[in-house]
């Protein structure tokens, strides 16, 4: 088409690179950094061009760049396949477009290629403040379309942003609706997930070291909604993982070939119940809550208890181990939120642990920590019975052991040394020991990580566990009651369950931007809460927005989900939305209330129309009057009259009396009467 | 559709005489838009989704915005000019909107490659010069004008085909050559004594070898005619007629053409120009006005016949 071709408005360039700019910003920060020296080169050029200084480039130039591209992506990425080299690719397709805008339909393309840009920022985040930045790209980009449609127009910045914006406001009503009523189809092929980003949370193993610096990551690990009240701060172990294999010095979780007489060790969702699964017994009434988990990159779910119930929206399923806790079918890269129903009294494998258990369970490595092994021998046949021993080992620690979030180095025999040596340690230290004089003891015993506690929000009633909430206790098995927690950390450090870590602590485990860091004033904490209230609300409202959640609504809001029902609800809300949109352009666009005079001099205009007497286009009052008299003069007068009258009001801004107005107007009447029935027109 | 709008002198664009679509810009928009949803339904992600609705809803509301910055607008012809058969006539538009927005981006034009654009943003009415090609000798209805915008995005287009019932008056093509259709009452009426060196220019004559060489053509024989030499002489009784039946053999176009060519030379020779035809007779004046009467004469010569001849 003809007007594809014309060339770009001058300034329409300056919204172009502001647009791009912002839309690219958070995807530059995921991506490796020769992109962004790329862009910024690119960047460079364009405005030195603009200005007049460089020439567009040439075609060396250009080839030039698609190499350095193309090197970039092989060297940072290897592989085309993932969401990051996808994204860079489009990057790079954006920068090269950029260097050969000139005209109207190479603008075009860059805009929808920019939508597209801002739009996959939320792969990355989709925290509140992304999607308010999201909102500001588009609108920018918008401008930018909308500067590239305006030949003269885009010469007035701000007009030319309030457009866009009221265009935005235009279109959000619409937009909510077909958020609410557009139905959600599901993952419809596997796409590539993030792939670089780190793993955050408890990873798969536990070496010394590996709960301090997790301690410092900061962020939110999950947030948790409690249908009925909140349980008692003791009781808020989220199991996370169960390490059972010991090599001396690294935790880690068993095996599937450990279990492997009692068949696979995932029990999923859409399986029927697995013959261990009887092996828990949930006593008491259950507690429901819903987790709202933040993106960890691994696998683990974490509940309270014993959890006996869970459902997601999400299409991954999910499902329950051998050892007793939840499990994704994928590594957690969204947001992923989820129901739990756990027994807080339950009792797991009481009563008899098979051999092959046993072994599992009591396995030590041969040749480490010599000194704890004889300890514990020593200490058992002191204490024969299980509870005094545990009680025993207990006491030692709350006695002779400090809680330190510095603790020193350890050497090979990482245990002995802790032990018998530095004396000082984290809830790892505590947990990793604790296991290993058990299960010396001939005592079944594993280590069990996930989260402690949390804070709990009272404005949304919620509790939002930090990733500094991180911690890591034992579990040991005895005869009558099955597996029994028990907390190494808490009996040197009881102010570490009832505290938490961020409130004790918050000058060594938050960083100096952070608000956390300044809770212990009381504003601060205060803002602390709001934000943090705002952030879940928006998590459970927009991203938690899902399949059930709309049915729920529909639901409510409906009484029922007919088609029928839907259809209309879509025409009548799409209706309104659109005709208040027709009413306010309407309105904009409305033709002004025209003066007394104008009105009156219309009236005049139409009565001499109806005697053929009409004023040509363009032609003034006083023109038409001498017209009309030289054609007419029997109206001479009367038309002077009205003319007078007009042009006193108009020109002079002399006011005419509403009485001099109508016997203007008659006498004009009287005239026509006169002489024009031979005239008249019969219209 | 397009018989529903009728020639008119002033027209006000309103909902009866736009037509609206999207343009190819709009449907690149909803691609984008439905790759948009794809990705945020893989994703699960709201808010890619969030996005992709934005933008369909975007799309919804310039439909809107796109027609309210045509409707209203009045298209008022104020004048039309008048030209030769071939060429371009001028036509002059006024262009108002109401007060309240501003308008933009409004093309208007006869063509698609060639499109006026104009803003009506702070002024609420301009003045337009289009130029339209006279296609048929008489009284000529100016082609429709197409008046288009696809502001503010360029999603949708919204555009209406104008007919203004203002003719232009187009004459006939001019076709040089042959000799003067001079008729023979012009001797009657005077003299005319060829005269060497004599100062008026009068006409041409077949060239003869022998004649002075300094008043060849040359003019006329550059543009491929045949040798030419100009005549000058002297008048008297001063008249000169030109004359239909002087052009014997040829069909009623090209007697036209012909005519024409010689009235638009003879113009500017000081001398009263008169034209005979079948069913006329123009006495013989001087000035550009006759110049014009006697181009209105030949342009509305039987014009009815010649544009529904044209039409079969």
């Amino acid at each position: 088409m003809a007007e594809r071709q014309r060339l770009l408005p001058r300034n329409s360039l300056l919204w172009l690179l502001g647009a791009q700019t912002l839309a690219m910003a958070p995807l530059l920060l995921e991506l490796p950094i020769w992109l962004t020296l790329v862009w910024s080169g690119v960047l460079l050029w364009r405005l030195l061009e603009f200005l007049g200084h460089w020439q567009m480039p040439g075609g060396l130039t250009r080839m030039t760049l698609v190499a350095v591209c193309v090197s970039g992506l092989v060297l940072s990425f290897g592989r085309f396949l993932g969401m990051e080299p996808m994204v860079a690719l489009l990057i790079c397709a954006v920068l090269l477009k950029q260097l050969e805008v000139r005209q109207l339909r190479d603008a075009i393309v860059l805009v929808y290629l920019t939508y597209f840009l801002t739009a996959l920022q939320f792969l990355f985040s989709q925290t509140l403040l992304a999607g308010v930045f999201g909102l500001l790209c588009f609108c920018v980009n918008t401008a930018a379309l909308l500067a590239i449609h305006q030949p003269q127009g885009h010469q007035f910045p701000l007009r030319t942003l309030r457009l866009a914006a009221v265009l935005l406001l235009h279109s959000v009503p619409l937009m909510l609706l077909m958020f609410l009523v557009m139905p959600r189809l599901g993952s419809l092929w596997a796409v590539p997930n993030p792939g670089h980003t780190a793993t955050t949370g408890v990873s798969d193993s536990m070496a010394p070291g590996d709960f301090v610096r997790l301690s410092r990551a900061g962020g939110v690990a999950f947030r948790a909604t409690f249908q009925a009240g909140l349980p008692e701060r003791e009781e808020l172990y989220w199991r996370g993982l169960v390490f059972s294999r010991f090599d001396g010095r690294r935790w880690q979780q068993a095996e599937a070939f450990d279990y492997l007489r009692d068949g696979s060790p995932v029990n999923w969702q859409s399986e029927r119940p697995a013959p261990w699964r009887r092996l828990a017994q949930p006593r008491g009434r259950p507690v429901s809550y819903r987790v709202v988990m933040e993106p960890s990159q691994q696998p683990w779910l974490y509940s309270l208890g014993l959890a006996t119930d869970v459902r997601t929206s999400a299409s991954l399923p999910l499902g329950f181990t051998r050892d007793f806790r939840l499990l994704s079918a994928e590594p957690v890269y969204q947001r992923l939120a989820y129901q739990v129903n756990s027994a807080l009294d339950y009792a797991l494998e009481p009563g008899f642990l098979p051999n092959w258990r046993r072994r599992n369970e009591l396995a030590l490595p041969a040749g480490f920590n010599p000194q704890s092994l004889a300890q514990a021998r020593q200490w058992r046949q002191q204490w024969p019975d299980a509870d005094e021993y545990i009680a025993g080992v207990l006491q030692y620690f709350r006695a002779q052991f400090v809680y330190s979030l510095q603790p020193p180095a350890l050497g090979r025999d990482s245990v002995d040394d802790f032990l018998w040596r530095t004396r000082e340690g984290f809830c790892e230290h505590f947990a990793s020991s604790f296991v290993v004089l058990m299960r010396a003891a001939g005592i079944p015993a594993r280590v069990v990580a996930g989260y402690m506690g949390g804070e709990f929000n009272e404005l949304e009633n919620y509790v939002v566990v930090h990733q500094y909430d991180a911690h890591a206790w034992a579990e040991v098995w005895l005869e009558a009651r099955g597996w029994v927690r028990v907390d190494p950390t808490a009996a040197v450090a009881p102010e570490r369950v009832r505290q938490s870590l961020g409130d004790s602590r918050a000058a060594d485990i938050e960083s100096l931007v952070s608000l956390g860091r300044y809770r212990h004033i009381q504003w601060v904490a205060q803002l602390r809460l709001h934000w943090d209230a705002i952030q879940y609300r928006w998590d459970r409202a927009v991203l938690g927005f899902d399949r059930n959640s709309q049915s729920q609504l529909l639901e409510r809001w409906l009484r029922g989900t007919s088609p029928l029902k839907i259809v209309l609800l879509v025409l009548i809300g799409g209706g309104l939305a659109l005709a208040l949109l027709t009413l306010h352009l309407w309105w904009q666009s409305r033709p002004p209330r025209r003066s007394a005079a104008q009105r009156f001099y219309q009236r005049a205009e139409r009565l001499l129309a109806r005697y053929g007497q009409r004023r040509a286009a363009g032609e003034s009052a006083a023109e038409f009057a001498r017209r009309v008299a030289t054609a007419q003069p029997g109206l001479a007068p009367a038309v002077e009259r009205v003319t007078a009258c007009v042009e006193a009001m108009l020109y002079e801004e002399r006011p005419v009396s509403a009485l001099q107005l109508k016997q203007a107007l008659a006498e004009l009447k009287r005239a026509l009467r006169r002489s024009g029935l031979v005239t008249k027109v019969l219209l | 559709m397009l018989r529903r709008l009728r020639p008119v002198r002033q027209l006000r664009l309103s909902r009866k005489n736009l037509f609206i679509f999207p343009s190819s810009a709009g449907f690149g928009y909803l691609f984008v838009n439905l790759l948009l949803w794809l990705t945020g339904t893989n994703y699960e992600n709201n808010l890619i989704l969030a996005t992709a609705f934005l933008q369909t809803s975007l799309f919804v509301v310039c439909i809107h915005h796109t027609f309210f910055n045509l409707t209203g607008l009045t298209l008022e012809v104020v004048h039309t000019g008048s030209c030769l058969q071939g060429e371009n006539a001028e036509l002059e538009l006024n262009l108002a909107r109401p007060s309240g927005r501003g308008r933009e981006n409004i093309q208007l034009g006869y063509r698609r490659e060639t499109l006026l654009t104009l803003d009506l943003i702070e002024q609420c009415s301009a003045d337009v010069k289009l130029y339209v090609p006279g296609l048929r000798r008489g009284w000529c209805p100016p082609p429709r004008l197409l008046v288009q915008s696809s502001f503010p995005l360029g999603l949708i287009r919204c555009w209406s085909w104008v007919a203004f019932d203002m003719p232009m008056l187009v004459y006939p093509k001019p076709l040089p050559g042959g000799d003067l259709p001079l008729a023979s009452v012009a001797q009657q009426e005077g003299d005319l004594i060829a005269e060497q060196g004599a100062e008026d220019f009068f006409g041409f004559r077949n060239y003869v070898p022998g004649m002075p060489t300094r008043h060849i053509a040359w003019k006329q024989y550059a543009r491929g005619q045949a040798l030419y030499s100009k005549e000058y002489v002297t008048y008297q009784g001063q008249s000169l007629w030109l004359d239909w039946d002087a052009l014997e053999g040829l069909g009623t176009e090209a007697r036209l053409s012909r005519l024409c060519y010689w009235v638009l030379q003879l113009g500017t020779v000081n001398q009263p120009l008169g034209l005979r035809l079948p069913d006329q007779e123009l006495a013989p004046e001087l000035g550009p006005e006759q110049q014009q009467k006697l181009l209105r004469a030949l342009a509305l010569y039987r014009w009815q016949q010649a544009a529904a001849e044209a039409v079969e």
